[in-house]
């Protein structure tokens, strides 16, 4: 019995472009609610497509998070009553991938001519108010609650360092190699203006001097939390050639899920993600090979799931993504640069949202042509492959 | 009882306690298919069966993975910090990994485990438990 299945999302509706992206500043607590960062963000994106908010007809945003621009609160902070499209399949992780396939079909059918998804998290405001986070939502989850937590196999970075711990038994990683992607995913975070780690360089020896958190991870090898939103605006490739910035097209999407969910003591291909079905579909939608893609943003909780990724979408054999970090390769520069503003790991937790204005903002200049994004919420992983349009 | 300490009487997981409760280990299995169903379901995934008896299992496993934790991440754990936290195959109830902690330390990939009982304690409350050690 397999572990997982992919989707069946067959073809894009219509070519489908993001013409504009914009982000709220990422930060320690704020103060400030998601609400408020999101339309933020939302603002910055529409400004950078060269549109006003009246153009916007369409709306994504995710609602099982408190605080997201939905509808109301769109129509309420930019007071308009015009017609909108929505749709509650879009906000950050795997939806921040899948979103622009689900908005094609409302540009393809007429239903919406510009369309904004956006997330935000305040997180870091929350925390310090012992409310909201990642483990929250797992502690309120029954199974999880009465048959994890009570053990201290909770939360998060419990759950990744069993897996990293695993994966290190199975294929030789080690402990220098998570360390070679915190590195690099700092160093990247060090010449980022805005991520929240811009000012706090990290050396392998000075990681490998840190204590452990949940062995084998330290800090640095588990996510930021903080405060913060991006969003990105979507239209049809025909209409975004009128618009200001350079075209950044859908190539591929797939969207791939594991049958045991987040519950990852169970899953039997434990040091696998989801990406292994999401990936193949999104490479054949796109008609590409993995060694044609020039840049990589993949979801970072941890550094082990973009060890995990890089493998899972074939951008190396199973196993060899310690060695292929240790390498340098994924340096901005190198062979396949990865996470190329600081990923969750050192940019900021807005959960994959700006990974994906990140990596529009690649593909608008010099030196990449085609960038994939690798969403993954545990449960599912989405692969989103664009490219700057000729 | 406070949390983390599990609910006995939580209606899909509480077998599991109530069995903990006699010192024995045991999980959800398929009364048509005989697949063992773990975490617990209202059905069993592979055919559909509404019958999922919990059977008991003899308590013994091999060590899947672990993390010695430093922090305490609940401060229910801070008094219990480091801890190894663990999962653990079960030799008799193929496909079911048990959460757990292995108590005696030196956690070795693979290694062979036995289940022993014993208490998770908060405060005034206690649970009894399943937890793993080393098979000498
Ligand atoms: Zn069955």
């Amino acid at each position: 019995m397999t572990w997982g299945h992919s989707e069946p999302l067959g073809d894009l509706a219509t070519g489908v472009a993001i013409a504009g992206i914009g982000e709220a500043p990422h930060t320690r607590a704020s103060g400030r609610t998601a609400a408020e960062m999101a339309a933020e963000a939302v603002a910055a994106a529409i400004a950078d497509a060269g549109l006003t908010p009246a153009d916007i007809d369409g709306l994504m945003w995710h609602p099982a998070f408190v605080g997201q621009l939905d509808a109301d609160a769109f129509r309420r902070h930019y007071r308009h009553d015009g017609p909108l499209w929505t749709s509650a399949q879009g906000g950050g992780m795997v939806w921040a991938g899948t979103a622009p396939h689900t908005a094609a079909r409302a540009l393809a059918d007429g239903s919406a001519r510009h369309i904004v998804n956006s997330f935000a998290v305040a997180w870091a405001t929350q925390r310090s108010a012992m409310e909201g986070g990642p483990g929250q939502s797992h502690a309120q989850k029954v199974t999880k609650r009465q048959l994890e937590v009570p053990f201290g196999w909770f939360p998060q970075p419990v759950y990744f360092a069993t897996i990293a711990r695993r994966h290190m038994h199975e294929y030789g990683t080690t402990v220098e190699q998570l360390g070679h992607v915190a590195v690099t995913t700092r160093h990247h975070a060090t010449l980022t203006p805005g991520a929240v780690m811009r000012d706090r360089p990290l050396t392998l020896d000075a990681y490998l001097a840190s204590p452990p958190v949940a062995e084998p991870f330290r800090k640095e090898d588990c996510s930021l939390i903080s405060d913060g939103a991006g969003a990105y605006v979507m239209t049809t490739v025909e209409r975004a050639r009128d618009l200001r910035r350079p075209v950044v097209e859908v190539a591929g999407v797939g969207l791939g899920t594991s049958h045991t969910g987040s519950h990852w003591a169970q899953q039997p291909a434990f040091t696998s993600t989801p990406q292994v079905f999401a990936g193949p579909d999104a490479f054949a939608m796109a008609g590409i090979t993995p060694s044609e893609v020039d840049v990589l943003e993949l979801y970072d909780p941890f550094t082990i799931v973009t060890l995990m990724q890089l493998e899972d979408l074939g951008f190396c054999a199973k196993g060899e993504a310690g060695p292929l970090a240790e390498s340098g390769a994924l340096r901005i520069g190198a062979r396949l640069p990865t996470n190329t503003h600081g990923g969750l790991l050192s940019h900021s937790y807005v959960l994959g949202i700006a990974h994906v204005t990140e990596l529009v903002r690649r593909l608008r200049g010099p030196g990449a042509e085609i960038g994939l994004y690798g969403g993954y919420t545990g449960a599912q992983a989405s692969t989103l492959i664009l490219r700057r349009a000729r | 009882m406070i949390f983390p300490l599990p609910d006995l009487d939580e209606p899909l997981t509480g077998g599991f306690w109530h069995a903990a409760a006699r010192d024995l280990l045991a999980f959800p299995q398929c009364a048509s298919c005989e697949r063992f169903c773990w975490y617990p379901e209202p059905r069993c995934p592979a055919c559909g069966g509404p019958d999922l008896p919990w059977t008991e299992v003899r308590p013994a496993g091999t060590l899947y993975s672990w993390s010695v934790v430093h922090h305490a991440f609940l401060p229910a754990f801070a008094a219990q910090v480091p801890f190894v936290a663990a999962v653990a195959a079960i030799d008799s109830a193929p496909g079911v990994r048990l959460v757990s902690r292995l108590l005696g330390g030196d956690p070795a990939m693979d290694a062979p485990v036995r289940v022993e009982f014993g208490w998770l304690r908060l405060g005034e409350d206690r649970v009894r438990a399943p937890f793993l050690r080393r098979v000498p």
